[in-house]
């Protein structure tokens, strides 16, 4: 009777095993699958060197995976916009079998690269990567490397690819991880029916610290609610501190000069910049006393007329998110951020990427290549692409990444509010690209937490402030010692 | 001979093949993945090849000297008080007193359990704006009742509470009802006779109704633990860890630590800790309960009871 019960549960055990083996066995994948990319190679070699002497066919099928297909919810415009790019790319290339997908919405778009990566599937090319996540991913390879391309690119050769977040997209040893997809502006957000509302006009830009405040205050009705200012405290805070840091001559991190980076935004004008802050929470009372709100609550804030001004992303505005909360884009527009001192006012530059599957076969980075150049270089195309985007409402105020052609691409931009332009280009005109050392996520999510118990404690003295940061500082340091190193 | 093997196969071997699917899925579903995960928690994780670079116990070292772990396992255990003082205790003396309830039972029943079929994601949003500092409800209620207004999940001292006490409503009315079935189960004689005896509402409910949902308690007790410790959806919905860290959890930080700063391994490795906390804990509680969750002090009592019973009702 034992010996049954046991064969029994010996079988059982032993299709279990199976299932866990055949489970954890990569398959072979067919060359047609398209999450080839990370079937076909073994983990940690250097996939794109070795089939390099194996080229493609002509007029042979390229699998590729490119994750640039709209959110369901999202508005016919982008759908629209979305759809003139797909046909274009399948009729250039119409031997590129490709898979176009998206993330799961509604989540994290970092996270959700990683999980594809692990899983060994993942975009081929892909367009979402900031640029100032490219100097750590190129370090834990999880991204390609694409100096071939980008060395031998004509285009760049000639001077005519924006320049702008380029340092940021190789090594010291001049190695390219990345070229430019959409380099991005950001400023001051002002609501100018908010602005109205309190009595004030946006005739007037406060450009100093001292200008600001003053304005920021006489706007704020907190019965209404009405804020001068909305702050971001929760994990985006470093994100709009920066140019805080920097308009008042500072900086956030110091290049050593040898790779590693110095930190900044605990010397004077950080400190200035951090109380600063503080002061338009508890002195002069222009913001919301919310630390934790989300991005998509701080941005419901502008667009809703809860507050006048507020950091932002003009790209922001578009016309179909506006109507939600029943607005039009001529009420908005951006300026600089006030100075501390009067010439101190700055813009702030981000910027999205391509980069390339870190395993994919040769023949695939030909052709992400190709894909790439079309859709952000190729001439013929833009234009067109800048005509339906201006039509449908949807041409965003980002510099092209064609440095020859961004008066082109705002020459297309009928439809924009009269002062857009203008606003655009003063800002366009002062702004600095955002830190992009190895670890700069790491360092904004540790100034997290001296940022909010310095903004919540009404009483905190100057000193306090600076010792908090200076612990952020060496905490830095001690934690991410190959990317932050105290100054010699 | 023949019959004789046909009966010890339906007997012995056939159930284990229809166990075999479950077997499987929990195999692979379950412990797989944990097991995996204590495996992984020895690597520095690269995630285009897995699993990384052996590193033996260096996670786990890191782990107990990193001042941000060990103010998440303070912060959890905080968590865990509030929980047991606010969330545990109020489901139970609702579930008593609805019990005592002559008319509208049901309707008090439905009432509380409604909260409960909402969706948490929705509730902990909707929370979150009711403790807006700005222009919440709880302020509002504040202003108009003419109390001082509160930053709540702002301030570092109120927001645990703030975030506890909506489990009250989410969750409490399910553990209610779970409570409220077990009383129904205690034997209405056993309240009879005590009443009979003299026995006051408090004397019955400490001596006869509570001893015998003790199991129940227990499991809930179990559960509450657990819950806690795997508190991550409405923190990240509700604070985002903040304000100040105040509301790092050990699942949170552990999240943080993969998706924010990609240390894969470490976050394993954190979370493996969780669960070793979690399972130390519910075996301490397993064994105050006792075998079978019931005291065997209780088990004899219960026996005599009912013999007791029994022979009263043939007399």
């Amino acid at each position: 009777m034992k010996k049954t019960k046991l064969a029994a549960l010996l079988l059982a055990l032993a299709m279990l095993l199976a299932a866990l083996v055949g489970c954890s066995t990569p398959a072979e994948t067919p060359a047609e699958e398209p999450s080839a990319p990370a079937a076909e190679e073994p983990a940690g070699e250097a996939p794109a060197e070795e089939p390099a002497e194996e080229p493609a066919a002509e007029g042979e099928t390229v699998q590729l995976k490119l994750y640039m297909l709209p959110q369901d919810d999202d508005s016919d415009i982008v759908k629209q916009r979305f759809e003139f790019i797909r046909e274009k790319v399948e009729t250039a290339f119409p031997n590129y079998e490709i898979e176009w997908t998206r993330m799961a919405p509604g989540t994290d778009y970092r996270q959700q690269y990683d999980k594809l990566l692990m899983s060994g599937d993942g975009p081929t090319l892909w367009n979402s990567l900031p640029f100032v996540d490219i100097q750590t991913r190129m370090r834990n390879g999880t991204i390609a490397e694409i100096t071939d391309y980008v060395v031998n690119w004509d285009l760049r050769n000639e001077g005519k690819v924006n320049p702008s977040i380029e340092d940021a997209l190789h090594d010291e040893e001049g190695r390219w991880y990345a070229v430019p997809y959409a380099p991005y502006i950001m400023g001051m957000l002002y609501n100018k029916t908010a602005i109205e509302a309190g009595g004030g006009s946006t005739e007037t830009v406060p450009e100093t610290w001292d200008e600001f405040a003053e304005v920021a205050q006489a706007l704020t009705d907190k019965d209404v609610p009405r804020f001068g200012y909305t702050l971001l405290g929760s994990d985006f805070c470093a994100w709009p501190l920066t140019p805080w840091v920097w308009s008042a001559g500072g900086e956030m991190v110091i290049p050593n000069g040898d790779g590693t980076y110095s930190i900044g935004f605990n010397q004077e004008a950080g400190v200035d910049a951090i109380m600063y802050m503080h002061d338009l929470v508890h002195k002069y009372g222009v913001t919301q006393t919310d630390l934790l709100e989300s991005y998509d609550d701080y941005m419901a804030n502008m667009t809703v007329g809860y507050a006048c001004y507020g950091w932002g992303l003009p790209t922001s505005l578009d016309k179909e998110k506006l109507a939600a909360y029943d607005e039009v884009q001529e009420n908005f527009g951006v300026i600089p951020i006030p100075g501390k001192e009067e010439g101190q006012a700055v813009g702030f530059a981000g910027g999205e990427t391509w980069t390339m599957h870190p395993q994919a076969t040769k023949e695939q980075m030909d052709a992400s290549w190709n894909i790439l150049n079309l859709i952000s270089y190729d001439e013929e195309f833009l234009r067109e692409l800048w005509q339906l985007e201006n039509e449908l409402g949807l041409l965003d105020p980002k510099p092209s990444t064609r440095q020859d052609l961004v008066e082109v691409k705002y020459s297309y931009a009928t439809n924009w509010p009269e002062h857009w332009k203008e606003e655009f280009a003063a800002l366009n005109a002062i702004a600095r690209p955002e830190p992009f050392c190895n670890e700069w996520n790491s360092l904004k999510d540790y100034i997290v937490q001296p940022f909010q118990e310095i903004l919540a404690d009404p009483d905190i003295t100057r000193e306090e402030a600076q010792a908090l940061l200076d612990e952020c500082a060496e905490k830095l340091y001690a934690d991410f010692p190959e990317a932050y190193k105290p100054a010699a | 001979m023949k019959r004789f093997s046909r009966d010890i196969f339906k007997r012995d071997v056939l159930p284990w093949f229809f166990l075999v699917p479950a077997i499987i899925s929990f195999a692979l579903f379950k412990y797989y993945p944990i097991l995996l995960g204590f495996f992984v928690s020895f690597f520095e994780v690269n995630i285009v090849d897995l699993p990384g670079t052996f590193i033996g116990f260096d996670n786990y070292i890191r782990a107990f000297q990193d001042e941000d772990f060990l103010n998440a396992i303070v912060n959890t255990f905080q968590f865990l008080c509030i929980s047991l003082l606010i969330n545990f205790w109020v489901p139970i003396l609702l579930a008593t007193l609805i019990n005592e309830v002559r008319h509208g039972k049901t309707f008090m029943r439905t009432m509380y359990f409604i909260p409960a079929v909402a969706p948490g994601i929705a509730m902990s949003v909707l929370w979150k704006y009711i403790w807006q500092p700005d222009y919440g409800l709880a302020n509002y209620i504040m202003k108009v009742l003419g109390l001082p207004t509160q930053k709540w999940l702002n301030d570092p001292l109120l927001v645990k509470w703030c975030m506890q006490f909506p489990g009250l409503i989410i969750g409490g009315g399910l553990t209610m009802v779970i409570y409220l079935a077990a009383l129904q189960d205690v034997p209405e004689e056993q309240h009879e006779s005590a009443l009979l005896d003299g026995a006051g509402f408090l004397r019955r409910i400490f001596c006869i109704s509570l001893p015998q949902i003790k199991p129940i308690v227990l499991t809930m007790l179990v559960l509450a633990v657990i819950d806690v410790f795997n508190m991550f959806d409405n923190v990240q919905i509700m604070t985002g860890g903040g304000p100040s860290g105040a509301t790092e959890t050990m699942v949170l930080y552990a999240y943080d630590q993969a998706y924010t700063f990609l240390n894969y391994g470490y976050a394993i490795t954190l979370s493996c800790l969780t669960f070793l906390c979690v399972f130390v804990l519910t075996a301490i509680q397993m064994s105050i309960g006792g075998d079978s969750l019931i005291s065997r002090k209780d088990k004899k009592r219960t026996r005599r009871l009912r013999a007791a019973h029994l022979k009263a009702k043939e007399e």
